[in-house]
């Protein structure tokens, strides 16, 4: 086995090669597996599920949902409604936001969600200044 | 004007005033003192009591709480204590041991378990049958304080010790236990608008072990742990392969690591599944820093998460 380094790197060389072509071709498809998953994960029809805010006090309203654009009034109103399509299995958590800074004491936001006619939620949130939460619709 | 001799006379009275108002000061009997096996409730503890408690920890940050075993000094320290708090729930696998060997010292052992909601530990570390050992079907999560809601129940239970143990001070603990309250509520509402960032379909969190099962049942998260319920149970290479395959299956987009110990395979199933190391979480209790309250660990872990799978 002495004698021809050169010839032995090369011929080693080679076999890694050989072994590495197979072994390329089984695992390539790996990377294309994940994002056709990823979208089976967000399958299921959408539907559209109505915000209704309706506020004390003249206020800005904004409504926010996960992964899409948030719905915003002008300033000084007293209702605000927006549409989101969402899965209808799991929609996003609604997060409300209220600014009555021109108002002092206390204010509050009564927020609904309607889907297909139905009420899912109607809740009232309070405070003073900045009204802010979020609506979970169906509870974990 | 008074003469010398009256002079002297009010300096001696005031001197014995001052003798005697230093002499009440101790009055004030000595603090309650306070054994912790919970880095949590130690924390709600130093809150609720303030000057009134000395709370001392026989499990301390960063220590591995299901690998912890008390020592004889442990023991003399929570006999020395008017109060032990502890999780319960199965985390503190000696506690059986520890009330019994205590009991006789009349310290009054607060658990955790006794008011919390519990929920089941998942079945996580080994569905198939083998290699496995502490949890069995129908055991509860002992991990308890990843819901806040928890956490409020276990306030207010640690102040109706205080106010027990130390009735004099009933008006400060409650008025302390208040703002605590307070503060926990303000922390869940921050918690609701920051997991709100995040898409239904992003919610897996795949960690180390099986810790945060109360923080997904909140949020509407699905827990993928490489070990079962405890840090002590290993998974097989047959649980691992699973797990690839799920991650892979889901699209998750990181893996968390714990900020105590982290199985090697972790690190495995991050570079076979190409999701990146989502950070680290604080899972079986507080850590140290900013994460070495309760509010800065909620903090820390729901930035760390919400952050890594935005
Ligand atoms: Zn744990």
């Amino acid at each position: 086995m002495r004698g021809f380094p050169l010839a032995r790197v090369l011929v080693v060389a080679g076999a890694l090669v050989l072994l590495g072509v197979p072994v390329w071709f089984m695992t390539r498809g790996d990377g294309v597996v994940a994002p056709v998953a990823a979208v089976a994960k967000t399958e299921g029809a959408l539907v559209d599920y109505t915000v209704r805010l309706t506020a004390s006090a003249p206020a800005r309203l904004s409504v926010m949902v996960a992964g899409k654009e948030p719905a915003e009034s002008g300033d000084g109103v007293r209702e605000f409604q927006a549409v989101f399509p969402m899965s209808e299995s799991a929609p996003e958590d609604v997060a409300v936001f209220a600014d009555f800074s021109q108002e002092g004491g206390k204010c509050a936001v009564r927020v609904e969600v309607e889907r297909g006619g139905r009420v899912l939620k109607d809740a009232t949130l309070w405070g003073e200044g900045v009204v802010d939460d979020v609506v979970v619709l169906n509870d974990p | 004007m008074m003469r010398s001799g009256q002079v002297g006379a009010v300096k001696h009275i005031f001197s014995i005033a001052a003798a005697l108002a230093l002499a009440a000061g101790p009055l004030r009997a000595e603090p309650v003192r306070v054994a912790s096996l919970s880095t949590v409730m130690a924390d709600f503890a130093r809150d609720i009591g303030g000057d009134r408690v000395e709370v001392v920890e026989i499990v301390e940050p960063g220590v591995d709480p299901h690998a912890f075993e008390p020592s004889p000094g442990d023991y003399r320290a929570v006999a020395g204590a008017r109060i032990l708090l502890a999780n319960g729930m199965g985390f503190e696998g000696y506690l059986d041991k520890m009330r019994q060997a205590v009991a006789k010292d009349g310290v009054e052992v607060v658990v955790a378990g006794d008011v919390v909601e519990p929920i089941e530990a998942e079945q996580a570390c080994d569905a198939h049958g083998h290699d496995h050992s502490h949890h069995h079907h129908g055991s509860l999560d002992p991990h308890w304080w990843h819901s806040i809601g928890n956490a409020r129940l276990v306030a207010a239970q640690i102040r109706d010790a205080f106010v027990e143990a130390d009735p004099a001070g009933k008006a400060e603990y409650e008025a302390n236990a208040a703002k605590l309250d307070g503060r926990l509520a303000g922390l869940a509402k921050w918690v609701r608008k920051q997991v709100a960032q995040l898409p239904k379909a992003s919610r897996v969190l795949v960690t180390s072990h099986d810790a945060l099962g109360y923080f997904a049942k909140d949020h509407g998260f699905e827990v993928m742990a490489v070990q079962g319920i405890s840090t002590e149970e290993q998974p097989s290479s047959r649980r691992v392969q699973e797990l690839i395959g799920e991650i892979r299956g889901k699209g998750v987009k990181a893996i968390f690591a714990e900020n105590i110990e982290n199985p090697k395979v972790l690190s495995e199933i991050t570079a076979e599944t190409g999701a990146k190391p989502g950070g680290v979480l604080y899972a079986d209790g507080l850590g140290t820093g900013n994460a070495g309250t309760y509010e800065g660990m909620m903090r820390s872990n729901v930035n760390t998460i919400v952050g890594a799978l935005r």
